[in-house]
C-alpha cells in the first residue's frame, strides 16, 4: 500500500488503524465469527458452569471454587489420573515424533514403490477405533496373542499387558504409535516443501547424506515438528477413546486417564459442573505447556526462505 | 486476467455447489409417519444387530394391533444411550419413550428425568399392576414407593453344568451338588491342566460380587439405601478371593482372556472352558442357538451353610417415559404391550422371541409363552425362580453408578490379592459416604 | 544413492510394514472368517493366534453382502459422502483464508488471537458439549445436519495452525513482487500462496475427509432419524448387546476403511507434484 507519510499524517486515528489492521482482520474473519458464535458462549458457559453444581436436569446452582477445591484437596482420583496422563503424555508425545519423523524421511527417498509404502504406513491410523481396539485386544491377548507367540518362541513368558498394571499403560503408549501415520503425513508434506536447490547445492559442498539431514532436513522441518509438538501435547491430555473402549480405566486404576474420569463425572455421575471445573483445570495446564514451547520457539524452529 | 477470470468462476461455481447441496440437506421434514392420522410415539433403544429384527416386529406389532398411534423406533448405540438421552433432556426434546439397561432408575427418578408411571395408568390398571406382577419385578419397578419404569426383560442368574464334563466325574442330573461346598470340590475335580501345568479348563470360577451375593444372604441395596458390607457381601467377597487365590490370579487372569469371546459359537460354555457357570437366563436361548445338541443341566446356585437357596441378583431393562415427553398415553400403551401387562399372549410372544422372563403368571401362562417354553425347556428354571422368596435387586438411588464402580473395583482388588475382603468393602463405604457428604455440601440429594 | 543404500532402505521398509499392516489385515481376515473360524484352536486346545490363522479357510464372502443389508448402507454411505465434501470445501477454505491472515498480514492483537485460537482445542469437548448442544437446540438446528456442516465454513483451529506454519515457511519474495505490482493481499493469496500451497491443503482436505467420515459423536448426538444416519453410525450397530457380530463388523469397518485408502492412495500424487512446483520456486 502506498501511502505517504504525510497522508498518514493527515487521516484520522481511526482511519489510520484501520488501513493497517483491516486486512489482517477481515483474512481472520471467518474464525474470528465462528468463535464469536460458537465457541465463546460454550466456553463461558462452562466456566460459568465450573462454579455450580449442574445435573443436565435442574437449573444449575451456585457453590463458588468448591469444585475446585474438592478437586485439589479432596479427590485422589484427580490426581492419580493426572499422573497417568502425565506419564502417557511424557513418552507417547516424544515417541511420536521420532517414529514419525524417522517413518517420513525413509518414506521421502528415492525407491520405487514409494506410493505404497506410504499407504501402508497411513492406513493403521485410518482403521476405525472400534475395529483397532479389537484387534490390540486380540494381538495383546496374554495366551492367544501374537507377542506373547512371538515372544514364546523366545523362551520368554509374556506378561499379561492390558490387564497387568505394571504393563498397561505401556501397551497403550504402544498401540498409540500405530496412529503415527497421521503426523507422518504432515511431515511428508513439510518435506516436499524444501527445495530441492539446496541439496544440490549441499551435495556440490561435499555434504553426505548423514550431513544434509540434520543440516538441512531437520532445521527446515522444525516448523512441522513445532506443529506436531503442540497437537501432541494437547492430544495426550485428551486421551480417552482406546482407554474407554479396551481397559475402562482398569486394571488397578493404572489407565485412568484424566478425560476418562472427566467423562465419567460428566456422564455417569450426571456432575456437570465438576467435570467443567475439571475441564478447566486442565485447559490451564496443556495452555502453560503451550505457552512455553511457544516462548522457545525461537531457539530452535526455523521460518524463511 | 485469465488467472483471476478462472479464480472468479472457481468461486462462482463453488458457491453454486454449497447452495445447491445446502438446499438438498437443510429442511427438516418432520419424523417418518408411515401411516396417516396417528399420533407418533417416539421410542429410543438399542437393540441393533441381531436383536433389532425381533424389536423391530413388536414395534410393527403394535403399529398393526390399534389405530391411534404409531410407535417410531429410534436405534441408539447401546454405549451412548444415557449420554445422548441426557443430552436431549436438556434440552428438553426427549423421546416419548426409552429403553435403557443401565443402572440409572434411581438416579433419573431423583433428577426427575423420568415420569412416575403412577400418574399416567388408570387407578384399576395400578391396582392390577401390583397385584398381579412378581414380586421381584415390582421391586425393580419401582424406587421410593412409586412405579418409575416397567421391566422389559429382567435378567436372572443360575448354575450351567456341562454334562459330559460331569461325567466324566461321575455325576449325573440327580446328583448335582446341594451346597456351595459341593460345588467348589465338584469344581475342583473337573480342572485340567496341561504339560507345564497350565491350565486349560476350569471347572468353576465365581466372579461378580454383585450377581453372587444373595447366595450368601448379601445384598446391597436394603430398601433404597445403598449397602456394600453385610455379612453376606463379605462372605461373597472372600469366596471370591479365596477362588482367586487358589488359582493364583495371574493364571485366572491368563486363561480368562484366552478365551474366544463371550456370545457365539465359541462361548465358554460351548467351548468347554469352565465346566460350571453361574450365568444369566440369556444363554439358553444362545446355547439353543449355536449348539443345540450341547449336553447340559441348569438349576439355582446351591446355597453355602448358612446361605440362601434359590437366591439370585435381578437385573432389568426398564422401559421408562421421560418426563419431557410428548405423548405419554401413547408411550404407556406401547409400554403395557412391550411386556405384556393386560397383554398377555402379546407378552408372552415378545418375551419369547427375545428370550426373556415374564413379568407376571399371567403372561408365564400364556398360550405363546409356553409354546416359548416347550421349544426351551431348560428355561423353565429360571421362571420357577422368579418366584423365590430370596431375590435381590441391584443398588438405586443418586450414587447407584459411583456405588457400583467402586463395588466392582474392590472385587477387582480382592481378586488380585491386593486386599483383604474386610478392607475392600469398608473402602467402598468409606468412599460411599465421602461422596455423600460432598453431595450434601454442594447441596445435592444423596441418599 | 548407491545400490546399497537402496537396499538397506528397502530392508527397512519392510520390516516396518509388517507391524503397520497387522491390524488392517487383521480387520480383513476376520471379515472373510466365519463365527466359529474367529478363534480356531486349531487342535492345540486353546485358541492360538499364529500369521497362519490370518488366512480364512474357507473363504467367507458372504459377511460383506450380509453386512452391507444388514443396515442401509446405501443411505448412510450417500450421506456421509455429502458431510465429507461439504466439510473437506469448508474447512480448507476458510482455513487457508484465516491461516494466510496469520501467517502474512500483521494486525493488532495478532499473536494474542493466535495463541487464543490454539487454546480452544485444548478445553476437553466433553464439557462444551452440553453448552453448544444447547446452542444449537436454540437455534433450532437439533436433529439438522446443520450443527455438522456449518461451523467447518468457519475455520478448523487445527487446520489454521497448520497452515500458518506452512505459509510462514514460503519466501517472501514472490509475494513482494506482486506485491509491488500493485496487487491486493486476497490477490497475492490467490495466486501466489495458495498454489505454492498444494501439499499442504491436500493435507488438510485429507485429514477432513477422514474426521468427517469417522466422526461418529456428531451424528450420534445431533441426528434422531436413521434416514440421516452416516456410516461411522451405522457400523457401531453391529455391537449389540451380549456381544458383538465380529465377522460382520469387520466386514463393514472394511468397507469403511476402503475408500480412505482409494483417496490416499491417490491423493499423494499431489505430495509428488509438489516437488515439481517447488523446485521451480526455487
Amino acid at each position: 500500500m502506498h501511502i505517504t507519510t504525510e497522508a498518514l499524517h493527515r487521516t484520522s486515528p481511526v482511519r489510520r488503524w484501520l488501513r493497517q489492521n483491516a486486512t489482517g482482520l477481515l483474512f481472520i474473519s471467518p474464525w474470528l465469527l465462528g468463535f464469536l458464535a460458537f465457541t465463546v458462549g460454550p466456553f463461558f458457559s462452562s466456566v460459568y458452569l465450573s462454579f455450580n453444581t449442574y445435573d443436565l436436569v435442574h437449573a444449575p446452582k451456585w457453590v463458588g471454587p468448591k469444585n475446585y477445591t474438592t478437586l485439589l484437596q479432596k479427590d485422589p482420583l484427580f490426581w492419580s489420573s493426572m499422573g497417568v496422563t502425565v506419564k502417557y503424555a511424557v513418552v507417547s508425545v516424544p515417541l511420536g515424533i521420532l517414529v514419525g519423523v524417522g517413518l517420513a524421511l525413509l518414506l521421502n527417498t528415492k525407491v520405487r514403490g514409494q506410493a505404497v509404502f506410504r499407504t501402508i504406513f497411513f492406513m493403521p491410523s485410518i482403521v476405525p477405533t472400534v475395529a483397532n481396539a479389537v484387534v490390540f485386544m486380540w494381538i495383546l491377548n496374554p495366551e492367544i496373542g501374537l507377542i506373547n507367540g512371538l515372544l514364546g518362541m523366545l523362551n520368554i513368558t509374556g506378561p499379561s499387558w492390558l490387564t497387568d498394571p505394571h504393563w498397561a499403560l505401556w501397551s497403550l503408549v504402544f498401540m498409540s504409535l500405530w496412529g503415527v501415520g497421521n503426523s507422518m503425513v504432515i511431515y511428508l508434506a513439510g518435506l516436499q516443501d524444501i527445495p530441492a536447490h539446496l541439496y544440490e547445492a549441499a551435495t556440490v559442498d561435499g555434504a553426505n547424506a548423514f550431513q544434509r539431514m540434520s543440516r538441512i532436513t531437520l532445521p527446515l522441518l522444525t516448523p512441522v515438528i513445532f506443529f506436531n509438538l503442540i497437537m501432541g501435547i494437547i492430544g495426550s491430555f485428551q486421551y480417552f477413546t482406546e482407554a474407554y473402549v479396551m481397559t475402562k480405566g482398569g486394571p488397578d486404576g493404572s489407565t485412568s486417564f484424566y478425560a476418562l474420569y472427566l467423562f465419567q463425572r460428566a456422564w455417569t455421575y450426571l456432575d456437570m459442573g465438576y467435570a467443567c471445573a475439571m475441564a478447566w483445570i486442565v485447559f490451564v495446564i496443556v495452555m502453560v505447556l503451550t505457552v512455553i514451547v511457544f516462548r522457545s520457539r525461537r531457539r530452535w524452529v526455523h521460518f524463511g526462505g | 486476467m485469465e488467472g483471476s477470470a478462472l479464480d472468479k468462476l472457481k468461486a462462482v461455481l463453488g458457491a453454486i455447489l454449497v447452495v445447491v447441496v445446502a438446499a438438498y440437506l437443510l429442511p427438516p421434514p418432520p419424523p417418518e409417519l408411515h401411516r396417516k392420522n396417528r399420533i407418533p410415539v417416539i421410542f429410543w433403544h438399542a437393540f441393533s444387530g441381531e436383536w433389532f429384527p425381533i424389536y423391530d416386529g413388536m414395534i410393527q406389532r403394535f403399529n398393526e394391533s390399534q389405530d391411534k398411534f404409531e410407535v417410531i423406533g429410534v436405534v441408539v448405540p447401546g454405549e451412548e444411550l444415557t449420554t445422548k438421552f441426557l443430552l436431549s433432556a436438556s434440552g428438553g426434546a426427549t423421546p416419548d419413550i426409552i429403553l435403557n439397561w443401565d443402572p440409572v432408575l434411581g438416579m433419573w427418578s431423583d433428577k426427575g428425568l423420568i415420569s412416575p408411571l403412577d400418574d399416567i395408568m388408570s387407578p384399576a390398571e395400578k391396582q392390577e399392576f401390583l397385584r398381579r406382577t412378581y414380586p421381584i419385578v415390582k421391586r425393580n419397578s419401582m424406587y421410593r414407593g412409586k412405579i418409575m419404569a416397567l421391566v422389559d426383560g429382567l435378567d436372572m442368574f443360575a448354575v450351567y453344568y456341562r454334562a459330559e464334563d460331569l461325567k466324566d466325574v461321575g455325576v449325573d442330573e440327580k446328583h448335582l451338588p446341594a451346597t456351595l461346598e459341593d460345588l467348589v470340590a465338584l469344581g475342583r475335580k473337573l480342572d485340567k491342566r496341561d504339560g507345564q501345568g497350565h491350565l486349560r479348563r476350569i471347572g468353576f470360577l465365581p466372579k461378580g460380587i454383585i450377581n453372587l451375593a444373595p447366595t450368601f444372604g448379601g445384598k446391597f441395596n436394603d430398601n433404597g439405601h445403598i449397602v456394600a458390607d453385610t455379612p453376606g457381601d463379605l462372605a461373597a467377597m472372600s469366596f471370591i478371593g479365596d477362588a482367586n487365590h487358589f488359582y493364583s490370579f495371574d493364571a485366572v487372569d491368563r486363561f480368562t482372556q484366552s478365551l474366544a469371546a463371550d456370545a457365539g459359537p465359541n462361548m465358554p460354555l460351548i467351548a468347554g472352558n469352565f465346566s460350571i457357570m453361574f450365568d444369566g437366563e440369556w444363554r439358553v436361548k444362545q446355547v439353543a442357538q449355536y449348539q443345540p445338541d450341547l449336553p447340559y443341566y441348569l438349576a439355582p446356585m446351591p446355597p453355602p451353610k448358612g446361605g440362601k437357596p434359590n437366591a439370585s441378583m435381578s437385573a432389568p431393562n426398564y422401559l421408562m417415559i421421560p418426563t419431557a415427553a410428548k405423548e405419554k398415553q401413547g408411550a404407556w400403551e406401547f409400554a403395557k404391550f412391550c411386556v405384556g401387562f393386560l397383554h398377555p399372549e402379546d407378552g408372552g410372544r415378545n418375551m419369547g422371541e427375545m428370550g426373556w422372563l415374564p413379568d407376571d403368571p399371567e403372561i408365564a401362562k400364556a398360550k405363546s409363552y409356553l409354546a416359548y417354553l416347550r421349544k426351551y425347556p431348560k428355561y423353565k428354571v429360571f421362571v420357577d425362580l422368579m418366584a423365590s422368596p430370596n431375590l435381590e435387586i441391584e443398588p438405586q438411588g443418586p450414587l447407584q453408578g459411583f456405588a457400583t464402580d467402586q463395588i466392582n473395583k474392590a472385587e477387582d482388588a480382592v481378586s488380585r490379592g491386593e486386599s483383604t475382603p474386610e478392607a475392600a468393602l469398608q473402602k467402598v463405604m468409606q468412599q460411599l459416604s465421602d461422596e455423600k457428604k460432598r453431595l450434601r455440601d454442594l447441596g445435592e440429594p444423596a441418599e | 544413492m548407491t545400490i546399497y543404500q537402496k537396499i538397506a532402505i528397502y530392508l527397512v521398509l519392510i520390516a516396518l510394514a509388517i507391524p503397520a499392516l497387522l491390524p488392517m489385515s487383521w480387520m480383513v481376515s476376520t471379515s472373510l472368517k466365519t463365527d466359529k473360524q474367529v478363534f480356531a484352536t486349531e487342535g492345540k486346545g486353546t485358541p492360538t493366534v499364529s500369521l497362519h490363522s490370518l488366512v480364512p479357510s474357507p473363504v467367507q464372502w458372504k459377511n460383506y453382502p450380509n453386512a452391507l443389508a444388514a443396515v442401509p448402507f446405501r443411505t448412510y454411505l450417500r450421506n456421509t459422502v455429502m458431510l465429507c465434501l461439504i466439510n473437506v470445501f469448508g474447512v480448507v477454505l476458510s482455513s487457508a483464508i484465516v491461516a494466510y491472515g496469520f501467517a502474512r498480514t500483521n494486525f493488532v492483537a495478532k499473536n494474542f488471537f493466535f495463541v487464543l485460537m490454539i487454546s480452544t482445542m485444548a478445553v476437553p469437548p466433553q464439557v462444551t458439549m452440553v453448552p453448544v448442544f444447547a446452542l444449537f437446540r436454540a437455534l433450532g438446528w437439533y436433529g439438522t445436519y446443520l450443527p455438522l456442516t456449518v461451523p467447518a465454513f468457519f475455520g478448523a483451529p487445527f487446520f489454521i495452525f497448520l497452515l500458518t506454519q506452512f505459509f510462514q515457511k514460503l519466501p517472501e519474495d514472490m509475494s513482494e513482487a506482486a506485491r509491488l505490482d500493485g496487487s491486493s493481499e486476497w490477490g497475492i493469496f490467490t495466486r501466489v500462496v495458495l498454489p505454492l500451497s498444494k501439499p499442504a491443503l491436500a493435507t488438510c482436505g485429507i485429514f477432513q475427509f477422514m474426521w468427517t467420515w469417522n466422526d461418529f459423536l456428531g451424528p450420534l448426538i445431533y441426528l434422531n432419524r436413521p434416514s440421516l444416519y452416516t456410516v461411522a453410525y451405522g457400523l457401531q450397530q453391529f455391537m449389540s448387546k451380549n456381544g458383538g457380530e465380529w465377522t460382520l463388523l469387520m466386514a463393514g469397518a472394511t468397507v469403511f476403511t476402503a475408500p480412505i485408502i482409494v483417496l490416499f492412495f491417490f491423493a499423494q500424487k499431489t505430495f509428488i507434484q509438489g516437488i515439481a512446483t517447488t523446485g521451480a520456486k526455487g
